[in-house]
């Protein structure tokens, strides 16, 4: 059978391949987006503007993905359930991105920016039909498969692919320019997928689709996110650590080209080297750590690492380097160490989360965790182009933009974080909050059951 | 039959991309493959706008540092290649003329008249834009105890070529060795000159607070001495605004006849990385019709900054080869994905459904 399907208990390894092939093509497409900071660059200079149009991903996030997957998993077609969501925004996202370059001024830009943004989002139902397809038992190696694939579409689009944006090409009697080449290349990789879909992918309808919800709509949803008090201090938990995770968001790329006067071939270069070093020498540390060390340590430590090495990486650069703008090499450097103390905290975050949801609301929790997430994430992109843009206008000549003062805003989000972590640590050890992920499932010892209580029945 | 259009689908999408990609770079292809080597040189720059081009054939920079303690260095460069160069005491000691290796920021002599730093700022602010100008004097700026810090950058650029060309010819004539257009025909391009001088002064930091850190105190634009606004305060190469197609001109030495030639790869935002201007490149032409040629990279040596250096080399192999490398590469992609359809189609796999 050379049609992949869905509903199998064992697939051929050949499927698993062409699925990671898929899977990296669509990757593939979203480094193409990468180039979209600078095409709005072109038309528009205002960081805080960037950094919104982007940011309007996080909310057609929770508008447009989460209602596409709600209704894929209730839904059935001829053409399967997961299937039409995924073809319609593939083809939608091949007409946006043929239109990205020639869009002549900022307007249609933004429009057609917005449109990848909605369509991306339609298609989130792919990795769920991904899923559907590779069977649990297979998946691990198929994760291997697809790192090993993922490394090397990183190296592809670092050294070829993104330092190609200013370029111009005369060839065979035409004139391509580098950012069509990008985004072009972008609409091969896009219906290269449609038609792997279209030819070689069928859903098997389930024997069971979830009946259709009735009750409460949008609001009642909502509102049972944070009716249970339990969550609470989750919420919490989350809160302090996507604001940990502030980033420069897509201005980031113009703190190395607009302000450090770096190429895009040097960012492909900081991104390659750095990436190399990562795989080949942090990611096995960190491992050998994991295994060592206690999960709560490893997130103290990740916490407060990030937060030194950011402070550090601002001090050296302010107020150390004669001419506040770093090697490449130094970008490196700091990078690595941000990216060591950022492994160790991700590696620990998500087990020390679920210690703190009870089993029984585990759906409500990840609903609710995804809306935080979200709305913070949201709120700090925001937050970090209107700093930039109000810092610049106090401290930077007129027309000018210091992106690097961004890492203040971090930095400030980073304390604000760690400041409600304090707390939540404080609240955990005088028993306020409660594991109750992980007590609920301790099992009763015998010898220390406490005469006439009988012991819970499993 | 419909099983096996089914599965042609991928390969014929595959061979078209490949097709595509050979017919793309098919000129480039042949030339690198089948035409005569020679050594070549980027002789000059061509400004590509909208409705016409200028087109840059000599730089001359001339620089004076004012340092801290009153002593001022003068250094003169044609075409980054420094003519005359002067370090003039304050006092009444004699001025001492400085060499090319006095100036050279890679020189590791140990008795060499200008420290590391400010050999690096002059370096910076010859071949740099006016941001890299502005870095340089900051540093210096913070190396309050050294009475040698840069106070103040003086840089004048004499930019000889043609402007305002309606057009520029794919092939020029070279004379002795620079471009050449026969004045005589109709139509032909006069020469002309840019001047563009640019004041960079720390001297006074109460002046420089005042404008949130700006340096530059002076800035002129002249095209044949008349005054230009250009679309950022820099330096010929860097006002430009991003639209602007930099597109290098190429000349080498083909049956004793020497050619000059618009490269068939340009850039927006400035020159490219790959392809300086006045170094050597390698050139391939077609020995039957030597204007038929294309230039490649020469990313040089490895001057101590190797990640500099890698930059240089894959943005040379990858702006001359990555539009076909690319599309050759999707055409790939369909083609091994359709051998493991074929394969699947001929030699099945033992598949377990969930339900039959």
């Amino acid at each position: 059978m050379f049609v992949i399907e869905t509903q199998h208990k064992k697939i051929p390894w050949r499927w698993v391949i062409l699925l990671n092939i898929m899977v990296q093509a669509r990757i593939l497409v979203l480094f193409a987006s990468g180039s979209m900071t600078f095409t709005m660059k072109k038309f528009i200079d205002s960081p805080a503007i960037i950094n919104s149009i982007m940011s309007l991903d996080i909310l057609f996030n929770l508008l447009i993905a989460a209602p596409c997957l709600y209704y894929s998993d209730r839904i059935w077609t001829r053409f399967g359930r997961r299937k039409p969501f995924i073809v319609v925004s593939f083809l939608m996202l091949g007409v946006v991105l043929l239109l990205l370059p020639l869009a002549a001024s900022a307007i249609p830009m933004a429009v057609i920016v917005v449109l990848w943004l909605i369509f991306w989002d339609v298609g989130s139902t792919f990795d769920a039909l991904v899923m559907e397809i590779i069977p649990p038992e297979q998946r691990g190696r198929s994760s291997a498969i697809g790192a090993w694939m993922f490394n090397g579409i990183i190296i592809l689009s670092a050294v070829v692919i993104g330092g190609r944006f200013d370029d111009v090409f005369h060839s065979a009697g035409f004139t391509l320019s580098g950012e069509a080449l990008i985004y072009w290349w972008g609409v091969a990789c896009v219906i290269f997928c449609t038609l792997m879909f279209i030819f070689f992918v069928r859903e098997r309808k389930p024997l069971g689709l979830p009946p259709p919800d009735h009750g409460g709509g949008v609001k009642g949803a909502f509102t049972s996110l944070f009716a249970e008090k339990a969550l609470w201090p989750v919420y919490l938990l989350v809160f302090s650590t996507v604001l940990m995770q502030t980033g420069l968001g897509a201005i980031d790329p113009l703190l190395m080209t607009d302000q450090w006067g770096y190429s895009k071939q040097d960012m492909g270069t900081n991104i390659f080297v750095g990436g190399m070093i990562n795989m080949l020498i942090v990611i096995p540390l960190i491992g050998v750590f994991a295994d060592k060390m206690n999960r709560l340590t490893m997130f103290g430590i990740g916490v407060v690492g990030t937060l030194f090495f950011q402070i550090a990486y601002y001090v050296y650069i302010q107020f150390i380097l004669p001419d506040r703008r770093p090697s490449i090499a130094e970008m490196i450097l700091f990078g690595q160490m941000l990216s060591m103390a950022g492994q160790f905290s991700g590696i620990a975050l998500q087990p020390l989360i679920f210690e703190y949801i009870p089993r029984d609301q585990m759906g409500t929790a990840q609903a609710g965790l995804n809306f935080v997430r979200s709305v913070t994430r949201m709120i700090t992109l925001n937050g970090i182009g209107l700093w930039v843009t109000t810092y610049s206008k106090w401290f930077m000549p007129e027309g000018k933009y210091d992106y690097f003062s961004g890492y203040l805003f971090m930095i400030l989000m980073n304390a604000i974080g760690c400041g409600f972590l304090l707390y939540f640590g404080r609240q955990v050890r005088r028993g306020i909050i409660q594991p109750l992920g992980v007590t609920e499932f301790d099992p009763v010892d015998e010898t220390q059951a406490i005469p006439g209580n009988p012991a819970p029945k499993v | 039959m419909k099983r096996i259009l089914h599965l042609s689908i991928f390969p014929a999408i595959g061979l078209l991309l490949l097709v595509a990609s050979l017919w793309w770079g098919k000129r480039e292809l042949r030339l690198r493959f089948q035409g005569e080597p020679a050594n070549g040189q980027v002789v000059g720059m061509v400004l590509q706008r909208s409705d016409h081009a200028d087109m840059l054939t000599e730089i001359n920079t001339r620089l004076e540092f004012s340092l801290a303690n009153g002593d001022r260095i003068e250094a003169a460069f044609r075409n980054y290649v420094m003519l005359t160069a002067g370090y003039h005491f304050a006092g009444n000691e004699e001025s001492r003329s400085l060499t090319a290796e006095d100036l050279n920021p890679n020189s590791s002599a140990a008795d060499a008249p200008l420290s590391a730093t400010l050999r690096r700022t002059i370096d910076d602010a010859m071949r740099g834009d006016g941001a890299r100008t502005r870095w340089a004097l900051q540093r210096e700026s913070r190396l309050t105890g050294d009475p040698k810090r840069v106070m103040k950058i003086d840089k004048t650029e004499t930019v000889r070529g043609y402007f305002d060309m309606p057009v520029v010819p794919l092939v020029m004539e070279m004379k002795d060795g620079e471009i050449h257009f026969d004045g005589t025909r109709a139509g032909s391009p006069a020469p002309g000159t840019a001047v563009i001088r640019a004041v960079f002064d720390m001297s006074d930091p109460a002046a420089i607070e005042a404008k949130n850190g700006e340096s530059m105190t002076r800035y002129e634009y002249l095209i044949n001495g008349r005054p230009h606004t250009p679309a950022k305060k820099d330096g010929f190469l860097n006002a430009e605004p991003y639209t602007t197609e930099f597109i290098p001109v190429f000349s080498f030495e083909a049956n004793g006849i020497q050619v000059a030639r618009l490269s068939h790869i340009g850039r927006h935002g400035g020159p490219t990385l790959a392809l300086r201007l006045f170094e050597k490149c390698k050139v391939y032409y077609d020995p039957e019709q030597p204007t038929e040629a294309v230039l490649i990279a020469d990313a040089g040596k490895i001057d101590g900054d190797w990640l500099g250096w890698f930059s240089r080399y894959c943005e040379g192999v990858f702006g001359q080869w990555g539009s076909t490398t690319l599309i050759a590469l999707n055409g790939l992609m369909f083609l091994g994905v359709s051998l493991i359809t074929i394969s699947l189609a001929i030699k099945p796999s033992k598949v377990i459904p969930v339900y039959y």
